[in-house]
């Protein structure tokens, strides 16, 4: 069960069992799901109606293992994120970068199709790659591509700010440009936490609009993406209640290495 | 910053089975995995004249992956050498409705392998995720001469100097 009615379903993100194969942490997830246990404070029980398969998931995720995937548990309904592991070789592809690795995205293409998957999303990528339009322009050659809505997932500030849609005013570009989008609650955490302010009205108005496809959670300190379990509630969690209904939400939380936060 | 020299045993092969890389519930043994594996890697290495090679990795903001893989003496003919490793694969038996999971030879280039066993021992030295957060990366050198596989890893973590002043 949720904690509150009125909030959203919370569905897992393979992130969750970082270094499975595919299979093995496809395998964690719904059997765990079935048996009530896979739970996190802050949520309750976390569903596996939408499974999210991720970079961290190690392995080639195949057609053969995608059909696999999807005989196996026929009551969840998969999806891609980023640059899952989709070739032999494994690439840094994002939407800056789009061009650069066309095999790649063409194959994550493929077998998004092959899930029936409703929509895929990605990391805006790196500056030195593309400009915001630039990347924005890839986004909507990706959703042409892909045949589904192709979203934009956000980012945060690092060091020598190398990363695309790190500030509050990208956001906004990003919700004004009309290309769809994935947010990451815990990295709106770092750029409150860089910023030292919030902009919550622009948080409700982007998770409120049809646009945003994926909210993604979990807990860090505001200094690092740490991908930590909520286990007490962020000063976003009264958000979640503007989240669109059709938005799926999906926990990033580490479900292997449950650290408290410092 | 972490080093580990694995300092791997060559395995017996005569006595390798099936269950000799699958543990009784399944997952994978990865020791005799990567054991296995470098005995096949070294082999290739050495037929090919290259005394050492380096694989490297590196990621942060969730992407991460294996990067440059060189080889010493410089020697790109090698690194498309095939060399037959153990991989594990699991596919869905629909009829009897359970995953069979299963180590297989996979002939891949030396190149491939190199990243393939890299990833076996992130996973197999608890660095699985290295990608999260800051981030981290590392390399895995075979040492062809010494006959040991080594791991350097590191994970970033950042410092905040903080200070408070009151008027």
């Amino acid at each position: 069960m949720n904690c509150d009615a009125g909030r959203p379903e919370i569905h897992i993100s393979l992130a969750a069992f970082p270094g499975m194969r595919h299979e093995q942490a496809a395998q964690r997830a719904v059997t765990t799901s079935r048996l009530g246990l896979l739970q996190e404070t802050c949520f309750g029980n976390i569903s596996v109606a939408h499974v999210q398969l991720v970079p961290q998931s190690f392995g080639l995720l195949s057609e053969s293992m995608a059909d696999s995937l999807m005989a196996a548990y026929p009551e969840v309904q998969f999806r891609l994120h980023a640059n899952v592991r989709v070739l032999p070789s494994h690439r840094i592809a994002d939407l800056a970068n789009f061009d650069a690795h066309a095999d790649w995205f063409g194959q994550a293409a493929k077998l998004s199709q092959r899930f029936r998957a409703p929509a895929y999303t990605a990391h805006s990528g790196y500056r030195e790659h593309a400009t915001l339009e630039k990347m924005l322009e890839n986004a909507r050659r990706a959703a042409d591509l892909f045949g589904c809505p192709v979203g934009v997932e956000g980012q945060y500030p690092v060091k020598g700010d190398t990363l695309l849609i790190s500030s509050w005013e990208e956001y906004r570009k990003v919700f004004d440009s009309g290309v769809p989008y994935a947010i990451d609650l815990s990295h709106l955490n770092i750029v409150l936490t860089k910023s030292g302010r919030r902009e919550d009205n622009l948080v409700k108005e982007m998770l409120s609009s049809e646009l945003c496809l994926e909210v993604h959670v979990s807990a860090n300190d505001g200094r690092g993406d740490s991908h930590q379990v909520c286990d007490s509630q962020p000063w976003w969690f009264p958000m979640l209640n503007f989240i669109n209904e059709k938005t799926i939400v999906f926990t990033e939380g580490n479900h292997l290495r449950k650290k408290e936060i410092a | 910053m972490e080093s580990m020299d694995q300092n791997l045993a060559d395995p017996d092969e005569s006595n390798e089975t099936e269950q000799t890389f699958l543990q009784e519930d399944g997952s994978t043994n990865l020791q005799a995995l990567v054991l296995h594996n470098k005995a096949a890697i070294m082999a290739a290495l050495k037929s090919n004249g290259v005394t050492n090679a380096t694989s490297e990795y590196s990621g942060s903001g969730d992407e991460g992956s294996t990067g440059s893989v060189t080889v010493h003496p410089e020697n790109t003919a090698a690194l498309e050498y095939n060399v037959t490793v153990k991989m594990i694969g699991s596919t869905f038996d629909s009829s009897a409705e359970k995953w069979i999971t299963k180590a297989s030879d996979s002939n891949l280039t030396l190149e491939q392998a190199l990243r393939d066993v890299t990833d076996q021992l992130i996973e197999m030295n608890g660095h699985a995720g290295y990608e999260d957060g800051d981030g981290g990366g590392g390399s895995v050198t075979f040492d062809v001469e010494n006959d040991t596989v080594e791991q350097d890893h590191y994970d970033c973590v950042v410092e905040n100097v903080h200070s408070v002043h009151e008027l």
